[in-house]
């Protein structure tokens, strides 16, 4: 076991406790633990949620009408999940995804499939970033123009295209090298104390969960 | 000298479009061909074909005086042909460059013990040993380069096939590249339209010019 892997199965086992089992005022131990060991990042985690928050509110509007609580609940679940998602592999490349998953027996095609997933979407991100930078330095602003629309509707066809062509490339790669369904990693990163407090206090909160429901 | 790739009446078609015609060329053991060229005359494409990536519209490629009729007689020389691309961010399969570098040998089955050893060599006769760690994808262009250079040398091949291998670089990594190339005594076809860094490196230099190789510089 190593980190990449126990953060895996610790999101996995939260997400799980918070999406399926009644609200907890218990549910923010573990959240208060991950942001405790990341409060260097606690702005940037939340800049990240607030913008995921976006999505979630279109969604809350459309339950609100039909069930307030119900909407507030989803509210509450969807954002501690997400924050708790996010706090936990904030400083961890994307890549580490892959290589907890390599590390807990998933098939190696589970494996290279996620990992070359997250590479694509990381080197479309970078691309994208440049795009933008590009747009500054050649005097854009956007706005709500039709102008402002087409040209983003342009630079998403071209980041498209440019995602078709980078995959194309990267077979041809594959080839070359010898790929055959498997990417080996090599370094994984030691276990934490961090890492089995987190798993302590999510089997905790499990463990009280199950009491209630069966007490 | 006995030739290890002959290239036999290549031409290539791509939308309707005439890319490459009549190419005749051999390359020898050891020897080291550049091949110039405008942007889009089809210097890739004609790097691909050799390297049994893509198939010429008509002609065939000769690996070691075997004809090879279809991409897949290529699998039994891939551990003796090395292609660098154009866009070396296409070359990795890996995140870290220890990762990255010995992918090939274990994708071949080679023993983690013996591939890392086989490493360790390489990145410190390239003196890159300091990036082992290091992801790939957050070096700078000239560190790319080096490394996907290792990621080929490992395998020790027969024949490099480099594609802009200088291409968006800066000087000191350019001249960088040019030494490291310049050390490698293999077979070598080499694609770039830097003339400069061309000289350096190849003694015989053709133009690929309208589809067709032409003007050969031989020193």
């Amino acid at each position: 076991m190593n980190r990449e892997s126990l953060r895996l199965i610790n999101a996995f086992l939260y997400s799980f406790v918070v999406s399926f089992s009644p609200i907890e005022t218990l549910f923010i131990l573990p959240l208060l633990i991950v942001l405790l060991h990341e409060k260097e990042f606690v702005w940037g985690i939340f800049k990240k949620l607030i913008v995921l928050n976006f999505f979630i509110i279109v969604l809350v509007v459309f339950v609100l009408f039909q069930d307030p609580l119900q909407a507030i609940e989803l509210f509450m679940r969807s954002n501690l999940i997400l924050l708790f998602n996010i706090a936990l592999f904030y400083q961890s490349k994307g890549y580490d995804i892959a290589r907890g998953l390599d590390r807990l027996g998933f098939a190696p095609k589970i494996v290279s499939v996620t990992y070359f997933a997250l590479s694509l979407i990381d080197a479309l991100m970078r691309d994208f970033k440049e795009t933008q930078k590009s747009l500054k330095a050649r005097g854009f602003r956007a706005n709500t123009s039709l102008f402002s629309y087409q040209t983003y509707g342009n630079i998403f066809g071209m980041i498209f295209i440019k995602a078709i062509k980078k995959s194309h490339d990267r077979e041809l790669t594959m080839q070359a090298r010898g790929f055959k369904d498997r990417i080996f990693f090599l370094t994984s990163n030691q276990l934490e104390p961090f890492e089995k407090i987190l798993l302590l206090s999510i089997v905790g909160v499990l463990g009280k969960v199950i009491y209630e429901l069966l007490g | 000298m006995s030739c290890w790739v002959n290239l036999r009446d290549i031409a290539y078609e791509n939308d309707k479009v005439q890319l490459l015609k009549n190419i005749t060329l051999d390359l020898g053991h050891k020897e080291k061909i550049a091949i110039i060229g405008s942007n889009g005359s089809g210097k890739s494409t004609l790097l691909k074909i050799i390297a049994g990536l893509v198939a010429p519209t008509s002609g065939y490629v000769e690996i070691f005086h075997d004809k090879m009729n279809t991409l897949k007689a290529f699998k039994k020389y891939r551990n003796a042909i090395a292609y660098l691309p154009q866009d070396v961010t296409n070359h990795f399969l890996c995140p870290t460059v220890i990762e990255d570098v010995i992918f090939s040998l274990r994708a071949r089955g080679e023993a983690q013990e013996e591939a890392l050893q086989k490493a360790d060599r390489i990145l410190k006769e390239l003196h890159i040993e300091h990036l082992k760690q290091r992801i790939v994808f957050d070096l700078s262009g000239g560190e790319q380069k080096i490394v996907a250079l290792a990621g080929l040398l490992i395998l020790q091949p027969k024949i490099l096939l480099l594609d802009e291998p200088t291409n968006a670089l800066d000087e000191e990594s350019q001249q960088k590249i040019v030494e490291i190339l310049n050390a490698i005594d293999k077979s070598m076809i080499i694609v770039s339209h830097h003339k400069s860094f061309i000289e350096q490196l190849a003694p015989t230099v053709y133009r690929l010019h309208n589809g067709e190789l032409c003007s050969i510089v031989k020193k």
